[in-house]
This record gives structure tokens, C-alpha cells and sequence, in this order.
């Protein structure tokens, strides 16, 4: 027989870490159906039987996050054969108050008080049975991080779902709210699956507006259900779910009351706190921040990666893989036209890209440490604090944040900010960031011209950021982004060094997707480019014998009709607009576009330096303005579609697209224009436009911003249905 | 067109064709984003970390 264990907790109590220990390698991960809140269920291992169903981290059951309605239904509508509470032993009091609620679905419970290494560590002290006895369920300890009690606890969650015990439900409120549920429960008894009686009596006590919605009650009983819950709120002189709320925490004080020791502490402060003072100060934070992310890409991009990608663009797709191929596809006797495709146009195009792949690599797990170690956290509550003061809110800054690996997920994970406007303007944002697909891009541009330098890359990563406020004011203030910055409240995981399996598993995956795009869409687009760029229409179809010829193919034809639109910018010519336009498909194309154009197995060979070559086409200006443009302009097809589905409306995406675009041209046109009048270029009609640019910017940037008004009151049950 | 250039040919036809079918795969399997593992694992853990 079948059995359903559901896997609830608060983020950060180690839920992923006893799931990843509970079903080993036998999960399947998707998506909640309409939402892309994660959905990860598997098998136990040791018993197939066993379906482990990992719920989104939540602190509460209340309708306000789409985690919380996605659990919420889950346990509702699934009905699982029990509860596996997973709570954080250093941080019970706060974890009970998800426990409290799960007790009142009257789903058998197992609660696990993790991290129990640390807590005895800590010289706490935790009484199970009392504990147990307290919340009326049944408690264990574990630590799933070190496996201690994970398959212990399993097996324990099987024994309560296979009894079926019916839940002794503790009494958590006063006797009038009680008294109030009572005569809810008694109102509703016919109406809802009577498993469930006490909690949609809870839910309704709240106004819980979900639930409401669900239920579709009449006005009369709807009337009725009012009275009990306004004559409690008058004689409590509060809110019903205010009320609920502490009533809660005060049930929960009192059972960690003798259930809970904790050692006397000489400071109050944990290290994590300690070390929070430096990296959270009001005023070193941004620089510590800066110099973090310098640190970063300079390791990746300038030192260790860049050693690596040297020897993989120069020896091993320079010296070895090319003249090996050709000298064994001339031995076979194959044709000319075709080795050409295979080493210019594959390998020249793959190898360009795949050349980036340790630099990827060693960023992909510096990254992947920053955010183990619970760092990355600290950014999105710093950038708050940042944001704030031109009307957004660090909420906005969490996609941004996943969106350095790769803009989809980015994107998607706007999904978690309520307000519309913000999520929107999140949305078409969240790609100014560089992406892993973007770095390679960086590195070239770095590499060619700057003589490799890390702040090439720290530059970019602070212009996306930028450009992100920058968006951010000129968006707020116009009527549709208007409006207060929605509230953040988050909560700063502790800092812990990262076991090295994570960060492994982290930087593989993220790389892996690299490589995996480098053998199919890029090799696609590479094959394309390549035929593209070898045949010529002049003098009837035929394929160029000359590199001399490149102006007259078919690529070039293409790349011509709209190079004059990148003349201001700096970069007008056909190789740079054919490598931005075919950056369209996938943002590493950049690369492979010019390791194709600029010959970069036929440079290899004869010694010249490919990216000697590629400088010789760029001034330091256009090249830095080529590399603005390709990161701010409209992200790759792939982000374009989940920015699609995301806004689920063709205005808001076309808008979306066309605002990032001309958002990309104009800071580009102001980027090229005013280096190259400080470097001694001539004032120009160039100029003129970008300081027109300048201004208009200026200004829609210190424009007053429009007011919005707010109502927020709390409505009688009768009053919303008719809302 | 001789033997060698057409099986070579046929190689690289093959290996675009898998490369394709590679792509329209994931499409299907709801993995959007090209190239991305769709284990989003990662960027999800660090979603749910600083979603609250």
C-alpha cells in the first residue's frame, strides 16, 4: 500500500537537506501545476512504497505567498497520510508556530527537531516527551545535515500514517476564541470534509480570504459566522487574526516553557551576528559587497579561470583539436567545403564558447559558495535597504539574484512578489544582470582589450545593477509603476561553511547547462553562421575561397542592412551587429559569432592571435559599448519566453522587450560617445545625442514621483464577499 | 562527392539532428530554458532562502 509523507518546515530548517537524505537520487522535481513554486516529491529509499512529497518552506499556513497556498492545498486536497514537521533546533520557539497549525489539520504529525548536533553543541537542552506531550504528537531529534535520525524518523512517520491515530488536538486559544471556533465548527459541520472541521473553523475565524472564496457560503451564514467572530473581537478589543496570532505565540511560549533549556550565554551574540555587524553596516556594506564580487571575478576571470581558458582556447582548440581534425579529414580524403564547416564553423564556433568553460566554472562555484554560505541572503537585505530609497523594495532584488546564474529562473522568480506592479517591473529588470550565458561575452571583451582585467567584469556586473536602479526610479515614477515599495521581511539564514558536495553539485549543474547549450544551440546557430558566412550571392551562388570575400556573403548582406543602426554606438559594422542579432538565440553566440568571422582556428595555426585580431575591429570605446549593449539589451529567446509567460500579456511583453532594448541603445550611445570625447574624439552629432539622452534621463530620474492612496482595513466576512 | 565526404557528412547531419531533438525534448518536458538542466535545484534553494 501506498503511502504519502508530507515533508513541511520553515525555509532553512534543513527540509531540503533530510529530503536530498530520505530519497537519495529517486526524486523528481517540477513544478506546483500554475505556479513556479518548486514541486519535489520522491521515493524513500529502501521502501518504493514510501512517497515523500517536499513542500516549499513556509512559516505559516496563511494565504499570503503562493508557497503557503500551494501547501496548504496540497494538504488540504492530497490529504497525506502524515506530517514530517521539520523544525530548527537552535530556533524552536519560532518554528512552532507552522507546527501549531499542521497539528490543527488533524493529519498525523511527526515533529523532527533538527540540527540537534548544534543544540547540544550549544549546551542546550531539549525535553522530547515533554515537548511531545505539550503539542500532543508524537517528537524526535535529528540532524540531517551529519544523517543522524533521518531514516529513524521515516520510519517512525509510516508507523503514525499506518495507526492512523486519530490527532489529540491541544487547546492553543483562550476559552472565548474556543468558545468562537466552537460555534464556527458546529455552523460549518455539513459544509466542509469534517477532517478538516477545526482548521477551516480557525481559517474562517481569521477571514481568511482563501478559504472564504472556496467555500462559497451563503449571506445568511456568512451573517451568522460574523456575529461569533465579532463578539470575540469585542470582547478581546483586537483583530481575529491578530488575535489568533498571539494567542498562538503565547501557546507556544508556554510549551517551550520546561521543554526547552537554554544555556545561559555570556554575549547574546552568535558569530553569525558578529559577522553581520561588518557585512550589514549601514556604510561598509556596499563596499564589502563591491570588493566580495571584484574578489570573485577576478579569481574567475582574471587569475585562476583565465589560466585555464588560455590553455583551452590556445593549446587545446588552437594547437590541438583543429590541426587534428583537418589532418584527419584531409587523410580521408573528405572535402574541402566540409572540413571548412567542421573546423571553422563547429569547432572555430563550439570551441569559442566551450574555450570559457573553466572560467565558468571557477564563477559558477565561488557563486554557488557565496550562496551556501548563507552570503548571498545578506545581498538582497542590503540592496533593500538601497532600494528602498527610490521606491522598491529588496523583495525585487531575489530574482536578480538567481538570475546571475541564468536569466529563465531569474525571471520566474518574480512569481514570489505580490504586487503586480513591482513583479512587472522585476520582470523586465531582472535580465540586466549578467547571466552565466553573458560572462563568456565579458571575458572576450575583457580579454581583447582590456588585457584581461577583473574590473571588466566587476564593471559589468555594477552597470546591471544600475541599470536596475536606474530603471527602477524612471518606472516608479510614471502611473503604471506607481505605489509604495511592497513591505520585506526575510530572514538571514546563519552562516555556515558549505559542505563541499553542494557547492560541488552547484557549479556542475550551472556548468553542465553551459556545455550542454554549447552542443545544441550552439552548434546549431554555429553551422548557420558558418554557411552564412562562407557562401556569396556576387557572381552567382557560390562558396568564398578567400577570407578577403567576407564582405560579399550572404552573412554580410544580412548583417549590412542593419550595422548602421550600431553606427552611433561605436561598433557599426556587420561582424559586431550579426554577432548581437545572433546573441539573440543564446547570449553565448556572441562568442561563437566572432570566433567563426574573425577565423579562430585559421588564427590559431598560423599564430596570429584571435583576439589580436578581433582588438584590431574595436577601440577600447566601442568595444565596452558593444559589451553594455549585449548585456542590458533583450535577453536570449529562452528568457524572452518565460518573460512571456510571465507578464501572460502580448503588450506587457512586447513592451518589456522594446524597453530593455532602448534602454541598452541609448546607455550604449551614451557609453561610446562620452569615452570617446574624454579620450579626444571629436564633439559630434554623436555627442549632441547622447547629452540629449543624458538630460532626458536626468530628468526622469528627479521627476517628482505620482502619489498613490491605500486603504487597508480590515472588511466584515459579508462586506469582502460582495468586494 | 565521394565516400569519405558523404559519411562525414552524415556524421555531422546526425549529430545536429540529435541536437534537435535534444532541444524539441526539453521544450516538451516543460525544461524551458535551452541548455538549462531544469533541475533548478539550486537557484529554488536560494529562491526559497531569500524569498521570506
Amino acid at each position: 500500500m501506498e503511502y504519502k509523507i508530507a515533508l513541511a518546515g520553515n525555509p532553512n530548517s534543513g527540509k531540503t537537506t533530510l529530503f536530498n537524505n530520505l530519497t537519495g537520487s529517486t526524486q523528481y522535481v517540477g513544478n506546483w501545476p500554475g505556479v513556479t513554486v518548486e514541486k519535489k516529491d520522491g521515493k524513500l529509499k529502501g521502501n518504493k512504497e514510501v512517497i515523500i512529497q517536499d513542500l516549499p518552506g513556509i512559516y505559516s499556513l496563511s494565504p499570503y505567498t503562493l508557497e503557503e497556498v500551494v501547501s496548504r492545498q496540497y494538504l488540504v486536497t492530497e490529504k497525506p497520510d502524515a506530517i514530517l514537521n521539520i523544525i530548527d533546533g537552535t530556533n524552536i520557539e519560532r518554528n512552532l508556530y507552522l507546527t501549531t497549525q499542521l497539528i490543527e489539520l488533524g493529519i498525523p504529525v511527526l515533529v523532527c527537531v533538527n540540527m540537534i548536533d548544534l543544540v547540544r553543541k550549544n549546551g542546550d537542552r531539549v525535553d522530547l516527551k515533554k515537548l511531545g506531550s505539550k503539542l500532543g504528537c508524537e517528537v524526535m531529534a535529528i540532524s540531517a545535515l551529519k544523517g543522524e535520525g533521518c531514516i529513524e524518523a521515516a520510519n517512525k512517520a509510516i508507523a503514525i500514517a499506518k495507526a492512523h491515530k486519530k490527532v489529540d488536538m491541544p487547546h492553543v486559544f483562550t476559552g472565548s476564541v474556543e468558545h468562537a471556533i466552537a460555534h464556527i465548527e458546529e455552523s460549518i459541520t455539513d459544509k466542509v470534509d469534517t477532517e478538516f472541521l477545526r482548521w477551516y473553523a480557525i481559517k474562517i475565524f481569521e477571514r481568511d480570504e482563501k478559504v472564504l472564496q472556496q467555500l462559497h457560503f451563503d449571506d445568511r451564514l456568512l451573517a451568522h459566522l460574523e456575529e461569533h467572530i465579532a463578539d470575540c473581537e469585542r470582547e478581546l478589543d483586537d483583530e481575529a487574526e491578530s488575535i489568533i496570532t498571539n494567542q498562538r505565540y503565547s501557546y507556544i511560549s508556554k510549551v517551550v516553557d520546561g521543554a526547552v533549556e537554554k544555556k545561559q550565554r555570556r554575549e547574546n551574540m552568535t558569530l553569525s551576528d558578529k559577522i553581520d555587524r561588518v557585512v550589514t553596516n549601514r556604510i561598509l556594506a556596499l563596499p564589502i559587497f563591491a570588493g566580495i564580487m571584484w574578489l570573485v571575478y577576478y579569481i574567475s576571470m582574471a587569475t585562476v579561470g583565465a589560466m585555464a581558458t588560455d590553455w583551452t582556447n590556445d593549446v587545446l582548440f588552437g594547437d590541438v583539436v583543429p590541426p587534428a581534425i583537418t589532418s584527419f579529414l584531409e587523410g580521408i580524403g573528405c572535402a574541402d567545403w566540409l572540413i571548412s564547416l567542421i573546423v571553422d564553423g563547429i569547432v572555430g564556433g563550439v570551441g569559442a564558447v566551450l574555450g570559457f568553460v573553466p572560467q565558468m566554472l571557477v564563477l559558477f562555484l565561488l557563486l554557488a559558495f557565496l550562496e551556501s554560505c548563507g552570503y548571498m541572503a545578506r545581498i538582497a537585505f542590503i540592496m533593500d535597504r538601497i532600494f528602498r530609497r527610490f521606491g522598491l523594495s529588496g523583495k525585487s532584488f531575489i530574482p536578480m539574484l538567481v538570475g546571475v546564474g541564468c536569466g529563465v529562473p531569474g525571471v520566474m522568480a518574480s512569481r514570489t512578489i505580490e504586487n503586480d506592479r513591482d513583479r512587472k517591473m522585476t520582470i523586465m529588470t531582472t535580465t540586466f544582470i549578467p547571466c552565466g550565458a553573458k560572462m563568456p561575452i565579458v571575458a572576450l571583451i575583457a580579454g581583447a582589450l582590456f588585457e584581461g582585467s577583473a574590473w571588466v567584469a566587476t564593471s559589468a556586473y555594477f552597470i546591471g545593477v544600475a541599470a536596475i536602479i536606474i530603471s527602477g526610479i524612471i518606472l516608479k515614477k510614471t502611473k503604471m509603476f506607481a505605489g509604495e515599495p511592497a513591505p520585506f521581511v526575510m530572514e538571514l539564514p546563519a552562516y555556515h561553511m558549505p559542505t563541499i558536495g553542494i557547492v560541488l553539485r552547484s557549479m556542475w549543474e550551472r556548468g553542465w547547462s553551459f556545455i550542454k547549450k554549447a552542443g545544441t544551440i550552439i552548434l546549431l546557430s554555429t553551422i548557420l553562421i558558418w554557411f552564412l558566412s562562407n557562401f556569396s550571392m556576387q557572381g552567382g551562388f557560390h562558396m568564398i575561397d578567400d577570407v578577403l570575400e567576407q564582405d560579399t556573403t550572404l552573412l554580410a548582406g544580412l548583417g549590412s542592412l542593419l550595422a548602421w543602426v550600431f553606427a552611433p554606438l561605436g561598433f557599426g559594422t556587420w561582424k559586431a551587429a550579426v554577432a548581437a542579432i545572433t546573441g539573440l538565440v543564446a547570449k553565448e553566440n556572441v562568442v561563437g559569432t566572432f570566433g567563426i568571422l574573425y577565423g579562430f582556428a585559421e588564427v590559431a595555426e598560423d599564430g596570429a592571435e584571435y583576439w589580436g585580431t578581433l582588438a584590431a575591429d574595436f577601440t577600447a570605446a566601442a568595444a565596452f559599448s558593444f559589451l553594455v549593449f549585449n548585456l542590458l539589451c533583450a535577453p536570449c529567446f529562452a528568457a524572452m519566453g518565460a518573460i512571456k509567460r510571465e507578464m501572460n500579456n502580448k503588450k506587457w511583453f512586447w513592451f518589456a522587450i522594446g524597453y530593455q532594448t532602448v534602454f541598452a541603445y541609448l546607455i550604449s550611445l551614451c557609453v561610446y560617445q562620452f569615452w570617446t570625447l574624454a579620450t579626444g574624439g571629436g564633439f559630434g552629432i554623436g555627442t549632441v545625442a547622447a547629452l540629449i539622452v543624458l538630460v532626458g534621463m536626468l530628468y526622469l530620474l528627479c521627476r517628482p514621483a505620482p502619489k498613490e492612496e491605500t486603504l487597508n482595513q480590515a472588511m466584515p466576512l459579508t462586506k469582502r464577499k460582495a468586494a | 562527392m565521394n565516400v569519405s565526404t558523404m559519411l562525414v557528412l552524415l556524421v555531422v547531419a546526425a549529430i545536429a539532428g540529435f541536437s534537435i531533438r535534444s532541444l524539441v525534448k526539453s521544450k516538451k518536458s516543460g525544461k524551458g530554458c535551452a541548455g538549462c538542466s531544469g533541475g533548478c535545484s539550486h537557484c529554488s534553494d536560494q529562491n526559497s532562502e531569500c524569498s521570506k
